[in-house]
């Protein structure tokens, strides 16, 4: 009898379900991120700032995973032109890191204000400034950090990759 | 860019669309994009139609 789950594969609808199910995992994504952002907002200030852990930890597992799928084929970054750069794009990722912070110190930036608001602070201004320029230089340098981290383990993968390759040539 | 030889190697052969593609393991949609240009197959894809019709890829996929 045959196998119905280990039917040849179509490489044309393949790489269209690929595209698709990119799609929904964006979705998926920013979709749980948004949610964990709307538990978290409502409990700042209180004892025990919390998010449903169960959904915090499948959206860290699921992000990991991918990283380190990609990385032990080598592959450091889902653009094209740098997912196998011979050398570290460092430009591209100051860029990136930079613009990662902005996002993530805008936001915190708005938490704060919210928040303060909320419960009648005034004259509050130098205090989210400094708040949200500490987030902006301490999370800059991370992102880059794991970039760079993340980029180092998939070169040695993949000159290990190619020296296999070599080595069945000799 | 259509693919007129391809189309013209698997009349030769009097092979529909769905039988040829049934040879090489895809779908009948997917030779018929083959053959209207409309997906680029892959060198292993190609090589197993070739196969599958006794031309030479030049004779198949070469661009005029």
């Amino acid at each position: 009898m045959r196998n119905p789950f280990n039917a040849a594969k179509d490489e044309r609808i393949q790489a269209e379900l690929n595209s698709i199910y990119r799609i929904g995992y964006l979705v998926l994504m920013f979709g749980i991120l948004f949610d964990l952002f709307l538990q978290y907002v409502p409990t700042l200030g209180a004892e025990n700032v919390s998010v449903r852990p169960v959904e915090f930890a499948v959206f860290l597992v699921a992000n990991i995973l991918c990283l380190v799928l990609m990385v032990r084929k080598g592959i450091s970054d889902d653009d094209s032109r740098y997912a196998e750069a011979d050398s570290f794009p460092r430009g591209y990722y100051i860029r990136v890191s930079l613009l990662g912070a902005l996002i993530a110190s805008v936001l915190f930036g708005a938490i704060q204000v919210y928040r303060f608001s909320e419960i009648g602070l005034t004259d509050t201004v130098l205090v989210v400034l400094i708040t949200t320029a500490s987030i902006f230089i301490f999370t800059a340098p991370t992102i880059f950090g794991v970039q760079y981290f993340c980029y180092r383990l998939a070169k040695k993968r993949r000159d290990k990759m190619e020296q296999t390759y070599n080595d069945d040539e000799k | 860019m259509k693919n007129k030889k391809l189309k013209m190697a698997r009349v030769e052969h009097d092979l529909s669309q769905a039988q040829l593609a049934k040879a090489v393991g895809v779908t009948r949609q997917t030779i018929g994009l083959i053959e209207a240009g409309g997906y680029n197959p892959t060198l292993k894809l190609c090589i197993q139609i070739c196969k599958v019709l006794g031309k030479t890829l030049d004779e198949l996929f070469w661009e005029e």
